[in-house]
């Protein structure tokens, strides 16, 4: 019977996350609490929200587990600093400062600022967390665990066998080998941002092809054991920090794309860049189709989890699914940096003598949405409410009416995904919804995919395939039925696939009626469900959030709860 | 700021760079060392640096 | 008297072309950003319902502030194609509602508005004289906005401090915290260079210690640590 906090910071997305007697409370990004998108800081704010939210005083807490080892981590950094000597002096005093100035004081910061004994605060290790997360949280009383990141303290790509109360380490490929590290590198040269482009890189692929895999095999080099060596000429992000690859990268597949160019898919210079992320997009999906199959050999067992951000890869995801069966894979959905704060938190749980958590059916692990405090602060800047007697009812006339609707219900959720608690609704009918929100709401890439929200005893009549592990968290992608394109405009990507998410009453009650009022009207059990932020921005968390989004953006409806507010009269 | 604490942490620091499985790792303690009293002497510089740049 | 006098003269560096324009107004853009997090935070984090409100008004305005800033960039890279577009802005956040009681807050960001709207008031005549009308619109349009920031402000600090005269002390004392913020800030560049420039030297007498590297550890390759279930 214990208190965990667990505690993931310092790379990319920080979070905390609270276990009581092994059960999951709360599990926040620090990003959603300060309004930093991806930040990485240590989480203290994340910590009080979950603890407050449950009521827990820092010295009620029994135990605290960050989510990785800063002396193995410090060890790796300098001797790869070393090793690659002498290009890497530009970058050594950096990473010093950052190691020795606050990396390797975490305990006595979380310690300190928790105001939580310091010997209450423990570590894990980075690819054991990410291994916690996805296991214990599944529905399988026995997988093997599948870790693909960018680098944890050494380890890039890690297989664990789980079973039961445990977790096992089988073997792990190190640094500086890594196919996040070719991902990110790939996705700067696209003129991406690293550790927040992948997402669009994968969704450009669709509109190339495959074209320069003569060249990506001069870049990586599979082997028949299924590990995978980079040729490190052709990257620097042991020496640049910035852009992760080098010179001879663009020698072998052309310039590098200006940052800051607006897309244009018909001109051939942009197609070239398509092609190239076509390319990428299917090396990654067959290196990791190969590790999924030798991840099920070497332990004997016919279920998989995955977790660490290429696991976020939803496209590769669909592609392993079909490969070994949909309900034998799972992904955490906060399959990230963020998810170890949740992985450490059980490992914890799990040592004190819990029992192991009871498989994930939702996300919605984050603080509560205050309805009276934003009817309160959208009267006092002029905007009307209106109480709703049923929210569904509304919410369904308006996408029916073609309207885009902000919608806030209960906690919000846990991981980079809106999946109902905080998201914007609108017809998935119409191609021009999908540009109205790229071009005016969400001012990104035209070639971006929109996600719909379906009733899950309805998918198979407009997807291929039915319900499954991945679908309630929207971690992998279906074909959209060919005769059903035409319905489905704003949400059928060029390849005909759609990263959908499966609804039913157990993990989402109100976005269930939500979607049978919208099936009554329209006949199509399907929303668009696209997060609650603009560009660059965290997704909503609070009201006052919730409100700034709302009067930055032409949008005319939001509804929280069973709230209306609208801009009539301003 | 637990001074006791953070001495905690430099010791661990040090076993950590001592274990006799990784010998090439302990020169690198000098680095560290070094490169800890840079740091903390050039924090101390930016309380007097406004003072340092009157010099000039 | 004499910082209006001074970004007078430096006008026509700071403008001299798309390019340098683009620049200053980036930076503009990304402290009216930072503002908008701060005043977030404030209206999170005060106490009072009426001020959470204000707050997120003053944030909305900020927010909007760098909207105008980076949608001017973009109409300039539309124009030039030597200024890059800017499609997102981000920016720290200081955390000062944490960091000092909401009167100080109050007393900081008074000043900081009042000095904006100096700023942009010279910046907007300057653009009326060479009849640049977005840029003289969009500066005219700031000034308005930060002159009902500076009033509300202002009248809020008298509020909570009790009097004209307590307020004034108040940003009194903003003032000398700023010139301490100030002259840290300026420590830490120099701190910072100092310690690049001494690691540096560091990381070049390691050599020893980076060829044994090179010789003894090297990289790995495969699968590694394995165990059996």
């Amino acid at each position: 019977m214990a208190i965990v906090l667990g505690i993931s910071a310092y790379y990319h997305d920080s979070a905390a996350a609270l276990v009581i007697d092994g059960n999951i409370i709360a599990a926040i990004s620090q990003e959603r609490i300060s309004r930093i998108k991806n930040d990485s800081t240590i989480p203290i704010e994340a910590a009080k929200s979950v603890l407050s939210f449950a009521r827990i005083k820092p010295e009620d807490v029994d135990l605290v587990v960050f989510y990785e080892n800063p002396f193995n981590k410090l060890e790796r950094v300098l001797v790869n600093l070393l090793r690659t000597f002498p290009r890497s002096y530009r970058q050594f005093p950096r990473a010093i400062s950052s190691q020795i100035g606050s990396k390797i004081w975490v305990k006595d910061t979380l310690s300190e600022r928790l105001k939580i004994k310091r010997e209450k605060v423990s570590f894990t290790t980075h690819h054991k967390s990410h291994a916690a997360s996805a296991f214990f949280c599944s529905p399988f009383r026995e997988s093997a665990v599948l870790v693909v990141d960018g680098v944890g303290e050494e380890d890039t790509t890690s297989i664990w066998y789980g079973n039961g109360q445990n977790l096992k380490f089988i073997q792990s490929i190190p640094f500086p080998h890594s196919i996040g590290l070719l991902y990110a590198g790939l996705t700067a040269y696209l003129g991406f941002e690293v550790n927040n482009g992948e997402y669009k890189v994968m969704g450009l692929s669709a509109y190339g092809s495959a074209k320069y895999l003569d060249e990506f095999s001069k870049i990586i080099n599979i082997e028949n054991d299924e590990s995978f060596t980079l040729n490190l000429k052709y990257f620097s992000y042991f020496t640049d920090t910035e852009t992760g690859f080098g010179p001879a990268l663009e020698k072998l597949l052309g310039p590098k794309r200006n940052k800051n160019k607006p897309w244009n898919l018909n001109s051939e210079e942009d197609k070239r860049y398509a092609d190239i992320a076509a390319t990428l997009q299917q090396v990654t999906e067959d290196i990791l189709k190969r590790l999924a199959n030798r991840a099920l050999k070497i332990t004997g067992s016919e279920n998989l989890c995955m977790a660490g951000g290429v696991a976020l890869n939803v496209v590769a995801n669909g592609k392993i699914a079909m490969q070994i069966g949909k309900n034998h894979l799972f992904i955490q959905p906060a399959a990230g940096d963020a998810g170890g704060a949740l992985g450490s938190a059980i490992i914890g749980s799990i040592e004190l003598g819990d029992k192991r958590p009871t498989p994930l059916k939702n996300c919605a692990l984050g603080l509560p949405i205050e309805t009276d405090k934003v009817k309160k602060m959208a009267t006092d800047l002029g905007l009307s409410t209106k109480l709703l007697s049923d929210p569904a009812q509304t919410i369904s006339e308006k996408i029916e009416a073609n309207e885009i609707v902000c919608f806030l219900h209960g906690r919000f959720e846990w991981g980079p995904r809106s999946l109902g608690q905080r998201s914007i609704l609108a017809n998935p009918k119409l191609e021009e919804t999908k540009d109205e929100l790229n071009l005016n709401i969400k001012k990104r890439e035209n070639f971006r995919p929109f996600a719909p929200v379906i009733l899950g005893d309805h998918m198979d009549k407009h997807f291929e395939g039915q319900p499954d592990l991945m679908t309630p968290f929207m971690s992998t992608v279906h074909h959209v039925k060919k005769n059903k394109v035409e319905q489905l405009k704003a949400v059928t990507h060029i390849d005909r696939t759609s990263r959908v998410q499966s609804v039913d009453e157990n993990n989402s009650k109100l976005l269930n009626n939500i979607l049978h009022c919208v099936n009554k009207k329209t006949g199509l059990p399907i929303v668009l469900n696209t997060s609650l932020n603009g560009p660059n921005e965290p997704i909503v968390a609070s009201a006052q959030d919730a409100l700034l989004f709302f009067m930055r953006h032409p949008v005319e409806t939001m509804i929280v709860e069973d709230q209306m507010i609208s801009k009539k009269g301003l | 700021m637990n001074i006791g604490g953070r001495i905690k942490t430099i010791f661990s620091l040090i076993g950590h760079f001592l274990s006799p499985s990784k010998w090439v790792l302990i020169p690198m303690l000098i680095i560290l060392l070094f490169a800890g009293i840079l740091l903390w002497l050039t924090n101390g510089l930016s309380y007097i640096a406004p003072f340092v740049y009157s010099l000039f | 008297m004499l910082k209006i006098l001074f970004v007078k003269f430096i006008n026509f560096w700071v403008w001299r072309n798309p390019k340098s324009m683009a620049g200053k107004l980036y930076k503009f853009s990304l402290a009216e950003y930072g503002s908008m997090l701060d005043l977030m935070l404030a209206s999170h984090s005060t106490l009072s319902g009426e001020r959470s409100s204000m707050y997120l008004r003053h944030a909305l305005d900020e927010a909007r502030h760098s909207d105008l800033f980076r949608d001017h960039i973009n109409y300039l890279a539309d124009k030039y194609p030597e200024v890059k577009y800017q499609p997102e802005v981000n920016a720290d956040i200081d955390n000062l509602f944490l960091r000092m009681p909401e009167t100080d807050f109050l007393a900081f960001a008074y000043r900081g508005e009042k000095r904006a709207r100096i700023q942009f008031a010279v910046y907007r005549d300057y653009f009326k004289k060479k009849k640049l009308k977005k840029e003289y619109e969009l500066f005219a349009q700031l000034v308005h906005d930060e002159f009902e920031h500076e009033r509300y402000i202002w009248n809020l600090l008298q509020e909570l401090t009790g009097s004209k005269k307590s307020a004034l002390v108040k940003t009194w004392k903003m003032a000398v915290w700023e010139l301490g913020r100030t002259s840290l800030r300026r420590g830490r560049k120099l701190s910072n260079f100092v310690f690049t420039l001494t690691t540096i030297i560091l990381y070049f007498i390691s050599m020893p210690i980076a060829l044994s590297i090179i010789l003894f550890k090297r990289s790995k390759t495969g699968w590694h640590r394995e165990t059996k279930i």
